[in-house]
C-alpha cells in the first residue's frame, strides 16, 4: 500500500504509518511529505 | 551574477494546487532561470504533472527540468513530459540547452540519472542480467550527461548539470546509508567531473544535506524541497569575464 500526499506536521507522517500498519497482509510504503515552507528561498553566493 | 533558482521533489497531486503558484510570483526579479530536479509528480500521471503545469503559468524566465523516479512510475512519463513542455517548462535527459541572460550564454545538462552507489560500496556490471542492466542503465546516462556537459563547454559561459539522483555521497549525508546505492551513483560524479561544470543540483535525498561537491571540487546542491524546507532556493554563480575584453582593451590602447 502507498501512502501519499502532504500533511502538516512529521508527526502526522507516522501516526498515518502507525494506523497503516495495522492493516494485515499489507506492505506500506509511506510516501507522505510534510508540506510546511518557509515563505522566502535563501540565496547563496557560490565561491 | 547569474542566479538560478532551483528545486525538486515538489511532488505534485491533485491537491496541490496553489502551493507553489504564490511563491513564484517574485521568481522573475529574483532569478534568472527556474530549474525542477525531479519527482514534479508523486505516481507519474499526466494530470499530476497538470496541477504542476498550471502553477508555472506566467512564470516569465527560462525553465527547466529532469523527471524522477515517482514520474515514472505509472509508464506515463511521455505524457507527463508533454504536459510540462505544453507549459513552457523543457525536460531534458541526456542533453543541453543553452539559455542567453543578459548576455552570459549559460548552459543546462539535464538527465535523471539513477543510482548504484558510491566507491566502496556499489553495484557493478557483473553476474545476473538484470545487475548488469541495473549499472548499465547508470552507466548509460552518465555518458550522455558527460557528452552533454562536454557539448556545452564551447558555447556556454556558465554550465550547471541537473539530476534528480546523486552525484556525490556528500549530499546524502542524513540518509540511511545502506540506502544510498538507491539514491545516487558515483558514475554520476565522474561525469560531471569529466565534463565539466560550475554547478551540480539534484534532489532525491529528501533526509540528506544540501551541500556537497564532487569528487573533482565541483560545488553540488541537493535541492530536495522537503529538506530545503522552502519553495525553492537561488544559487548566484559568478559570471566569467567576457570573453576576448583583454584583447580588445590591448587593441584599442593608442599606441
Amino acid at each position: 500500500m502507498f501512502v501519499t500526499g502532504q500533511v502538516p506536521t512529521a508527526e502526522r507522517i507516522e501516526a498515518v504509518s502507525r494506523i497503516a500498519a495495522r492493516l494485515p497482509d499489507h506492505v506500506v510504503h509511506n510516501d507522505l511529505t510534510v508540506i510546511t515552507l518557509a515563505e522566502a528561498p535563501a540565496v547563496e553566493q557560490l565561491p | 551574477m547569474i542566479r538560478v533558482a532551483a528545486v525538486g521533489d515538489v511532488h505534485f497531486g491533485a491537491d496541490s494546487a496553489g502551493t507553489l503558484r504564490p511563491h513564484l510570483d517574485e521568481l522573475a526579479g529574483n532569478a534568472d532561470l527556474f530549474l525542477l530536479a525531479g519527482d514534479l509528480t508523486r505516481r507519474g500521471l499526466p494530470e499530476e504533472a497538470r496541477v504542476l503545469a498550471d502553477e508555472l503559468v506566467g512564470v516569465d524566465v527560462p525553465m527547466f527540468a529532469v523527471l524522477g523516479n515517482h514520474d515514472y512510475h505509472s509508464g506515463q512519463e511521455d505524457a507527463v513530459v508533454r504536459v510540462m513542455e505544453a507549459a513552457g517548462l523543457r525536460v531534458l535527459e541526456g542533453e543541453g540547452a543553452v539559455v542567453d541572460v543578459g548576455g552570459c550564454r549559460v548552459g543546462v545538462a539535464g538527465t535523471k540519472g539513477f543510482g548504484g552507489g558510491f566507491v566502496g560500496a556499489c553495484g557493478s556490471e557483473f553476474g545476473e542480467p538484470v545487475m548488469k542492466a541495473f549499472i548499465a542503465y547508470t552507466r548509460q546516462m552518465a555518458d550522455r550527461l558527460e557528452e552533454a556537459l562536454t557539448g556545452l563547454a564551447a558555447r556556454t559561459d556558465v554550465r550547471v548539470a541537473l539530476l534528480h539522483y546523486s552525484p556525490t555521497e556528500v549530499t546524502l549525508r542524513g540518509e540511511r546509508p545502506e540506502i544510498y546505492p538507491f539514491l545516487g551513483s558515483y558514475l554520476l560524479g565522474e561525469a560531471v567531473d569529466r565534463g565539466g561544470a560550475d554547478l551540480v543540483l539534484h534532489g532525491h535525498a529528501h533526509a540528506g544535506s544540501e551541500r556537497g561537491w564532487t569528487e573533482g571540487g565541483i560545488e553540488v546542491r541537493n535541492v530536495a524541497q522537503p529538506l530545503l524546507g522552502r519553495p525553492y532556493n537561488i544559487y548566484c554563480l559568478r559570471r566569467p569575464p567576457v570573453s576576448g575584453a583583454d584583447e580588445l582593451l590591448e587593441t584599442s590602447t593608442p599606441r
